[in-house]
């Protein structure tokens, strides 16, 4: 297979992956604080101790991290605090044999790129976050990576540095394959061709972004998505939820079989007078969270995002009415497993 | 942070105990003759070889203790602190007992055989062995408890962007450790400076070639007390200026 | 809190002084005024002399009380002349002798023996050392005591009297380090006193042939203090008397 394919176990620290993404495509590995994507990635460039496993490009087997061609942009940057900006973005070309010049050539092009030009002579710790962020992107890129592994790029910033640096990721990850580790559903929509959903040291969901973000398996997965599971039986042309609950949804498998809705908070109401478009589930208030200038009720079986001005309605324990959205588009739930696209035997042993 | 006020007076007869002795060796300086008894021609031959052999001393010490560093920061579990201790023992051993251990290993019946030890014999080079010996411990331990204090990212930054180990160590990790290393440098350099049980043990003493500047006083101590005193003066001096640029850099970085 | 931390202070200072002022009577041997012994500050060369000085002494009166420092010479002789508590001062070298009997106004030394110098070279003589000119010899590796110390002013004497020039790999600062580089090997040979090489294990003796030019002389001085006088008396006889004469010619020293 054209891309990388990577197995990373790594016992101490409860990770065991298999993970692909092929040749010049954007693999979004999403999950929450310590499901182990800094880990994984490290794994996968080379750099873990102790870890087992094989990662392969192109079909090759990658030996030692030196050899792998494989970037690696790290949370904490990581850049040599005893070398200008310059060294360290002409430090990969200059390990891969160029001379001073060429290499402090290459360094030059790339700070311009990443719009840091004149910043040549600083200091690292004379730098802001964005432009830290931005000289360690300058550096991972003019190694000329094969892949690039970025572990939450945005994490950080400032909210102006952050969009900067989004939008200069933007541009230079296309046509680049390339795998961003991030907890932000966002990063998944705005760079993902293909999504992955870590979950305590295992990737629980596998596929590309459209089908990992708006058909999630796994309850999971689907608030790593931002939405909301209902899962139940097909009875035409509707999900039996149970409860006597039925939801009209469009598509969806045969009857008897089981399937899945997605539903995004923001597509539910809670209410409020019965709307006969709506479908009414009577639940109990989980949690209430502020976001923004709206509030997110999770009950048991659904969640809604609400003005904020309705704050004195909801009380943990108190009931609520969520009022579901009709024609959601439903798909079958089958598979006991979510299988990556790709994936080989899981129950194969690692090399050690 | 403030102890206690009765640490006070503690504190007061620690540095008494400290700074008596060194304004006991200044009284018995004849200031008057000070300079010629420096500037005589035994105690400069003594202090010139003392810095020429500490010179070399030291630059042995960071081509050889560097790498010791790295091996015992490599090393886990009890081998370890058995190795740190062995190879630590030389700044607790008795300097005798220093030189009797380098005498069976370099002297001309030693391990080494009679002719590579004969060639050492009474040379300056078995100053130098003497004072690298004593002084090594210092760039160890400063090499590797700097070293347990890094996390090892940007080597592993280094080596994802291509970069050999040669190439890390040399343009990642030693810059890293510039404070450390010069720390251990300048300790080292005071200690091969200051040897002296060692030295008489294992070198011998001849002006010139092994008589390094602490023998000079041993010496002159039986003739010319005041010569002594002048040239130890001289010593402390140094000793004094070493430690306080030795420990600058460090807490600056800090 | 403020009584707790002045008691604090007053113990360790009192424990400090305690312990000064027992550190100082332990030094200087006085456990009373009334001190029935005495203190013998001798050269080290002299230890097995003194050792057998002692027993003689003990076997008569087993509870005499003797006590005695060995060192170098010139030590001994600054620590007399610092205030250190000696009964009999015995020092290899007439000059110190001179020094402490002039520093404390006392009668002249009493000259008690002798001794010369040899050549001291390794079990087995590897270099074939046959006299003192062989030391001239570019492939033998010697050493002797510096100028500075007497040994060595010895030495330089004698060595100008044969009219040799001696290129030693090492002046060493006294007697037991000429005897610990040949021991060891690292020397083929080394000038020290007949008496050293009598003491020394792993060495043999080559004799010099006109050794007796150079002569040194230990002498002792009797120094007046808070000790027992009858014997001290005792101790100066045995040594520099009839019986002490036996001893010291058995240990290879010379009767002046």
């Amino acid at each position: 297979m054209s891309g990388l394919d990577a197995r990373v176990a790594i016992a101490s620290r409860g990770v065991d992956v298999r993970l692909g993404v092929a040749t010049g495509r954007t693999l979004v590995l999403l999950g929450p604080n310590g499901s182990g994507k800094s880990t994984l990635l490290e794994g996968i460039a080379g750099i873990l101790p102790g870890a087992v496993g094989e990662v392969r490009l192109d079909g090759a087997a990658l030996g030692e991290a030196r050899t792998r061609g494989v970037g690696l942009l790290s949370q904490d940057d990581a850049l040599f605090p005893t070398m200008s900006v310059l060294g360290n973005v002409a430090f990969g070309p200059r390990a891969r044999g160029a001379a001073r010049l060429e290499a402090d050539a290459v360094a030059r092009r790339w700070l311009d790129r990443v719009g840091l030009a004149g910043l040549e002579d600083r200091r690292p710790g004379a730098l802001s976050g964005g432009q830290a962020r931005r000289v360690a992107i300058a550096r991972a890129l003019a190694a000329d990576p094969r892949v690039l592994l970025l572990d939450e790029p945005f994490a950080g910033l400032d909210v102006p540095a952050a969009s900067g640096v989004r939008a200069l990721v933007a541009e230079l990850l296309r046509e680049r394959t390339a795998i961003i580790a991030t907890h932000e559903v966002l990063d998944a929509y705005a760079f993902a061709d293909d999504v992955a959903v870590m979950d305590a040291g295992r990737v629980v969901e596998h596929g590309t972004a459209s089908e990992v973000l708006s058909r999630p398996r796994t309850p999971f997965a689907a608030r790593m998505a931002a939405r909301v599971l209902l899962t139940g039986e097909m009875r035409g042309g509707t999900l039996a939820l149970g409860g006597g609950i039925r939801l009209p949804v469009t598509g969806g498998p045969g009857a008897g079989e089981v399937a899945a809705v997605a539903v995004r908070p923001a597509q539910v109401v809670v209410g409020g007078a019965a709307d006969p478009r709506l479908t009414w589930v009577d639940d109990a208030v989980v949690t209430v969270e502020p976001r923004g200038d709206e509030l997110r009720v999770t009950g048991r079986v659904a969640a809604a995002d609400v003005d904020v001005s309705r704050a004195g309605e909801l009380v943990v324990g108190g009931p609520v009415r969520f009022g579901l959205p009709h024609g959601l588009d439903a798909y079958p739930l089958t598979a006991p497993e979510p299988r990556a696209p790709g994936d080989g035997n899981p129950d194969e042993t690692p090399a050690s | 942070m403030t102890g206690p006020r009765w640490l006070a007076p503690l504190a007061v007869l620690g540095g008494l105990l400290v700074l008596l002795p060194l304004v006991g060796l200044a009284s018995r300086v004849p200031w008057e003759d000070f300079w010629s008894l420096v500037a005589s021609d035994a105690s400069l031959t003594a202090l010139g070889l003392s810095l020429r052999t500490a010179a070399v001393a030291t630059a042995l010490v960071v081509a050889l203790g560097v790498p010791l560093g790295f091996a015992l920061h490599r090393l886990r579990g009890p081998v370890r602190g058995l190795v740190r201790a062995v190879v630590l023992a030389p700044l607790v051993l008795p300097p005798v007992v220093g030189g009797l251990a380098l005498l069976y290993a370099f002297g001309r019946r030693g391990l080494l055989g009679e002719q590579l030890g004969g060639a050492i014999a009474f040379s300056t080079v078995a100053v130098v062995i003497a004072q690298t010996f004593v002084a090594m411990p210092f760039m160890v331990v400063s090499v590797e408890s700097a070293l347990d204090a890094r996390s090892g990212r940007h080597e592993a930054m280094a080596a994802t962007l291509g970069a050999s180990r040669t190439r890390t160590l040399l343009a990642v990790t030693l810059p890293a450790l510039g404070p450390a290393l010069a720390t251990g440098a300048v300790l080292a350099f005071a200690r091969a400076l200051g040897e002296f049980g060692a030295t008489l043990t294992f070198a011998g003493s001849l002006a010139g070639v092994t008589r390094t500047a602490p023998l000079e006083i041993y010496l002159a101590r039986e003739t010319d007390p005041a010569a002594a005193a002048a040239l130890s003066l001289v010593l402390v001096a140094v000793a004094i200026a070493v430690v306080a640029l030795a420990y600058r850099p460090l807490r600056g970085s800090r | 809190m403020r009584r707790v931390a002045g008691i604090v202070v007053l113990v360790l200072l009192v424990a400090t002084i305690g312990a000064v002022l027992a550190g100082s009577f332990i030094d200087r041997g006085e456990v009373g005024p009334a001190h029935d012994g005495i203190t013998v500050f001798a050269a080290a060369s002299l230890t097995d002399v003194v050792e057998q000085v002692v027993d003689e002494i003990h076997a008569d009166l087993p509870w005499a009380d003797i006590t005695v420092a060995y060192g170098g010479s010139s030590d001994l002789a600054a620590q007399i002349l610092e205030g250190a508590p000696a009964t009999i001062f015995l020092s290899a070298d007439e000059a110190q002798g001179d020094a402490v009997a002039d520093g404390l106004g006392l009668d002249e030394p009493a000259a008690f023996a002798t001794n010369t110098l040899t050549i001291v070279v390794p079990e087995g003589n590897p270099a074939a050392v046959d006299g003192l000119a062989d030391l001239e010899r570019g492939d033998v590796t010697s050493v002797i005591c510096a100028p500075q110390v007497p040994c060595g002013a010895a030495t330089a004497e004698l060595a100008s009297l044969e009219g040799l020039t001696l290129s030693p790999a090492s002046d060493e600062q006294s007697v037991t380090d000429v005897l610990s580089k040949v021991a060891a090997g690292q020397a083929d040979a080394g000038v020290v006193y007949v008496t050293d090489v009598a003491r020394a294990s792993g060495v043999e003796e080559v004799p010099i042939a006109g050794a007796e030019r150079v002569v040194n002389t230990y002498v002792a001085v009797a120094i007046p203090g808070d000790h027992d006088p009858s014997l001290a008396a005792r101790f100066w006889d045995d040594l520099v008397g009839a019986p002490g004469r036996a001893i010291l010619a058995d240990a290879g020293f010379g009767l002046p």
